[in-house]
């Protein structure tokens, strides 16, 4: 059986874990280190650094190093957050064709889908060593709170790393399948998700017969880890500018080196009470002068530094709370992910809130990781005895009349799940309707996210209000929205299969995955296979540019349709022998193929 | 392989014939199960036994059992299996959805029993007429009418009305015996020569002898009166039974009792004048709980169960405009029968023609028919009525220049 692999992709770092014999287990490193840093960089001769080694050159090559590209990925260039980053980075944030967000490296734009790809691959590299063998499979945490988007986006960075993305799950229900595997309880239980670069809330019930399910989440996607090493860089380069009149943003290496300063003063402080600053020759003054940056910071202070972040978490507990309608006293367990649950203060400001001591049996760093080998196993593995009921983390709906958003499935509604709606055409003679598909809470279309839109024509010509539309969302188990639109008059359908809108196009998509594709042959692959796999995908390219024709002239006969049928499969265990990278394989399919289309040839030829 | 090309006949799943049968058979049982029946629970079951039946089901259902098999057309099926599952538990484990839900449960029975023994008692009445008539006709010459030997009424319930309660059986009656006691008076207190002697039978008696034909007059008026005389000791009964249930506010038990004795004594004007008293408290009663009902369903959105609740509450209340107007709602939200509707909303707007609300209704309802003059008619008028209604001038806009 294929192995399936769980990755925490994170903010600032990521994991990836298996279920071995039963047992998850967290796979370390070549370094030996359990998380690898979500850092990607470029040097100046053109090599891509992904991981600790990127983190090590980011203060000398910080323009092209990239950190936290977690906090873009799926975001429009439009939003607030993106126009933030594009202040606050070192690296450089452009524009891209559809409205998404480029990083710049080198003089070569990435999309974001892209980094994240370079930090998947990485994980999937580890898995790969330390089990000797090839991994295609992936479950892949993301944010709770992360809207449909930001999901697929994810799901495209996997396909351009060459992992097929089995199942997206939020983190903090990844904790708690690690926290409840192989215990057998029955509870409610809290996890606090407060990370790099997100903050998560979820409230869950374990059930005795392997059920874990999700009753509410919410959280806050730009709030985290990096949002309070801010405010100490702040901090730090308020005083220096008291001091010396020179503002140090505007230097990106001693940006970069105040940053890896403030995470690791931020760190330390969770475990003494106060400890030094210490940036030498940061900056040259006016006068030609190199300056020092030496100051010291108490835990006090730190904590007087980020409070109102604190606060905000805890109000979003208290929300959630309320929405999943249930009391502080209903909590029975409260489990603490993410590093910045180490930080004392959030920890006595967790246990104030739920009366109740977090516990102390889950790795803040790995759980996450590891719920996702656990649920990889659960999907794939042959011992069916754990199922996840999630929630959708946000409302679903359409766009009407006007510019309000009319929600079809509320927030933190179990799927799978369905829900229909009428609707009615809004102009006279109104023959097709637009069906925008959003996501999101406001009555506000405009502050909801997109999430796809497509037409539904052919309708009577008639009075507004007097066509009815019958409009159905649906969510599948895998997390698939898709929307139907039907004409009630005429049963005329029209549906779409929501994949997002990543801010990538398909065929961008797959552009991107040749291009990892050939990262990946640049680091391990034999000549014979190229030549196989571009033989075989040149046949390919032939068949389907063939298929619509041929499709098109025989479909009429049993044979004609065989005949296609068969082409596909051949099609499919080439494509499938390729991903695989077994050169036997391919080669052995090359010939199947070359028949099939000297078959499609010699019908369309025949054919006037 | 069967990408090579061999095509999938019908719904060739990838699920043992034990769990297709599963999910088919509680799919099709899924519109016929209240909550509790389909998680399998007591009605009063906890919050943890709710959870326990559900996490059950759910690891049973989820589609995640059969991560990328071929479920064929099981999958949407175990989908909305799953989805009415999540729906019973998250109705049941609320306190305030739950005594709502089980509130309009206990309506729905309760109006079904009493519907019930209103349908008995038409029959329950039949049923102790020809009991009557054919104790009497194998009597044939009793001269006393035993008040053992025709049904006892109904007695009324002390109480509420019982949910599944039908009306009380007929007692059994040992008819051979009292007909071997009869005819063993009749002939002089001879023992009769087989118990399976039927009753003498006039066609026994030859025709044309004037003699007879008198026994035979004498005969049939003799026994017609005794069937009046049953019927009225019978009716007597019922009626005592009737009032004490009204005296208990037993309307409903009341109404039935009522209602078998009227068919008992036919012309009896005064307990036609009863009788159709108690009737309209038993209506009154049950158009109560009619109204609750369809208010549960207007909020859990079932218009078409909410339609049928309300239309008969107008039957027990016509002149509660209220009433119409919600059924004429009901019904163009249920895209149901719109000549109904517009009877409905048209009678709420003549016995109150001053509401605007209810004109809206009533252009709703043209609306919905395609009559859209109609419906600016309507709206028009509203707009008279409430000059300054945001909704009803947006209506009007609505229809533009339309007409």
């Amino acid at each position: 059986m294929d192995k399936v692999i769980g990755i925490d992709l994170g903010t600032t770092n990521s994991c990836v874990a298996i279920v071995e014999n039963g047992i998850p287990t967290v796979i370390p490193n070549r370094g030996g280190y359990k998380t690898t840093p979500s850092m990607v960089a470029v040097t100046e001769a053109g090599k891509r650094l992904v991981g600790h080694i990127a983190k090590r050159q980011a203060i000398t090559n910080a323009e092209n190093t990239v950190y936290a590209a977690k906090r873009l990925i799926g975001r429009k260039w439009t939003s607030p957050q993106v126009k933030n980053a594009v202040a606050t980075s070192s690296y450089r944030i452009v524009q891209g064709p559809h409205t998404d967000v480029r990083i710049v490296l080198r003089e070569k734009e990435y999309s974001v889908s892209e980094i994240s790809a370079m930090v998947l691959q990485e994980m999937k590299l580890i898995a790969e060593d330390y089990l000797g063998d090839e991994v295609s499979k992936a479950v892949v945490t993301v944010p709770a709170y992360f809207n449909d988007n930001q999901r697929q986006a994810t799901k495209d960075a996997g396909e351009i790393a060459g992992l097929d993305v089995i199942r997206i799950i939020n983190e903090p229900t990844s904790a708690a399948l690690s926290y409840g595997f192989g215990k057998n309880v029955e509870k409610t239980i809290a996890v606090y998700d407060f990370g790099g670069g997100t903050f998560d809330i979820s409230i869950l019930e374990i059930g005795s017969s392997g059920v874990f399910k999700v009753i509410a989440t919410a959280g806050d996607t730009f709030l985290g880890g990096e949002d309070v090493d801010a405010r100490v860089i702040d901090w730090l380069v308020q005083a220096f500018k008291e001091e010396h009149a020179i503002d140090l943003r505007q230097d990106r290496m001693a940006l970069q080196r105040l940053k890896d300063a403030a995470e690791k003063a931020k760190c330390e402080l969770s475990s003494v009470r106060e400890t030094e600053v210490n940036l030498p020759f940061i900056i040259s003054s006016g006068r030609n002068e190199a300056l020092h940056l030496q100051r010291t910071i108490d835990r006090k202070t730190l904590e007087e530094l980020s409070d109102d972040l604190i606060e905000r978490t805890v109000d979003i507990c208290r929300q959630t709370l309320n929405d999943a309608r249930l009391s502080k006293e209903d909590v029975e367990e409260v489990i603490l992910v993410g590093g910045m649950t180490r930080m004392p203060k959030i920890q006595q400001a967790v246990a104030e809130f739920f009366e109740r001591e977090p516990c102390k049996g889950v790795h803040p760093d790995e759980c996450v990781a590891l719920g996702a080998g656990i649920q990889a196993t659960a999907l794939v593995g042959d011992k069916h005895d754990m199922v996840l009921l999630d929630v959708t983390p946000h409302a679903l709906g359409i766009m009407t009349q006007g510019g309000f958003f009319e929600e079809l499935i509320p927030q933190n509604t179990t799927v799978p799940t369905h829900r229909t709606k009428i609707f009615t055409t809004s102009r006279d003679n109104q023959t097709a309707v637009k069906i925008v598909v959003m996501q999101g809470e406001s009555e506000r279309a405009e502050e909801n996210e997109l999430l796809g839109e497509f037409i539904l024509t052919g309708l009577r010509r008639a009075q507004k209000g007097s066509v009815e539309i019958e409009v159905t969302f649906e969510i599948n188990a895998d997390g698939i929205v898709s929307v139907h639109a039907k004409d009630l008059e005429t049963g005329k359908e029209q549906s779409i299969e929501v994949t997002a809108s990543s801010g990538l196009t398909r065929d961008e998509v797959k552009d991107m995955m040749e291009g990892a594709k050939d990262y990946m042959v640049e680091r391990r692959s034999s000549e014979e296979f190229e030549a196989a796999k571009q033989e075989a995908e040149r046949i390919v390219g032939e068949i389907e540019r063939l298929l619509p024709q041929v499709e098109q002239i025989v479909a009429a006969s049993d044979f004609g349709r065989d005949a296609i049928e068969k082409a596909r499969g051949i099609v499919t265990k080439a494509r499938s022998a390729i991903a695989k990278r077994d050169v036997g394989a391919v080669k052995g399919e090359i010939e199947g193929l070359s028949r099939t289309h000297r078959m499609f040839k010699g019908v369309v030829a025949k054919t006037p | 392989m069967s990408e090579d090309g061999e095509t999938i006949i019908g719904e060739e799943v990838d699920l043992d014939s034990d769990t297709r049968n599963r999910v088919a058979e509680t799919y099709s049982r899924l519109d016929s199960l209240d909550h509790y029946a389909l998680l399998g629970v007591d009605p009063t079951a906890d919050k943890k036994t709710l959870r326990r039946a559900y996490f059950d089901l759910a690891a049973k259902f989820h589609p995640d059992r059969y991560f990328r098999k071929n479920l064929g057309s099981f999958k949407p099926r175990m989908e909305i299996i799953f989805g009415r599952l999540t729906l019973a538990h998250e109705t049941l484990s609320d306190i305030d959805r739950r005594a709502e839900y089980d509130a309009y449960l206990e309506e729905q029975r309760q109006a079904r029993g009493i519907e019930q023994l209103l349908a008995d008692a038409a029959a329950e009445a039949k049923r102790a007429e020809e009991s009557i008539e054919r104790e009497v006709r194998a009597a044939s010459v009793d001269a006393r009418p035993s008040s053992s030997s025709v049904p006892a009424p109904s007695t009324p319930g002390a109480q509420t009305v019982q949910a599944k309660a039908p009306t009380s059986p007929l007692p059994v009656v040992d008819v051979a015996a009292r007909r071997d006691a009869l005819a063993r008076r009749l002939l002089g207190g001879r023992a009769p020569g087989a118990s399976t002697t039927p009753p003498p039978r006039s066609s026994f008696t030859p025709p044309g002898t004037p003699s007879v034909a008198d026994a035979m007059g004498a005969l049939r008026r003799r026994y017609e009166e005794r069937v009046t005389q049953a019927k009225a000791a019978q009716a007597r009964k019922y009626i005592a039974n009737a009032e004490v249930a009204l005296a208990q506010g037993d309307t409903v038990s009341a109404a039935n009792a009522f209602r078998v004795a009227r068919q008992l004594q036919p012309g009896d004007a005064e307990l036609q004048r009863k009788a159709q008293s108690a009737q309209e408290k038993a209506d009154a009663v049950l158009s109560e709980m009619y109204a609750r009902q369809g208010a549960y369903e207007e909020k859990t959105g079932q218009w078409a169960e909410a339609a049928r609740s309300w239309m008969r509450v107008t039957k027990a209340r016509p002149n509660d405009a209220e009433a119409h107007v919600r059924a004429a709602d009901a019904l163009v939200k249920a895209k149901g029968d719109m000549h109904e509707a517009k009877r409905l909303a048209v009678a709420a707007c003549t016995l109150l023609p001053d509401n605007p609300q209810y004109r809206v209704t009533l252009a709703n309802v043209f609306l919905e028919a395609g009559l859209v003059l109609n419906a600016r008619r309507e709206l028009e008028t509203a707009t008279q009525l409430a000059p300054h209604d945001d909704t009803i001038r947006a209506m009007m806009n609505r229809l533009g220049s339309k007409g």
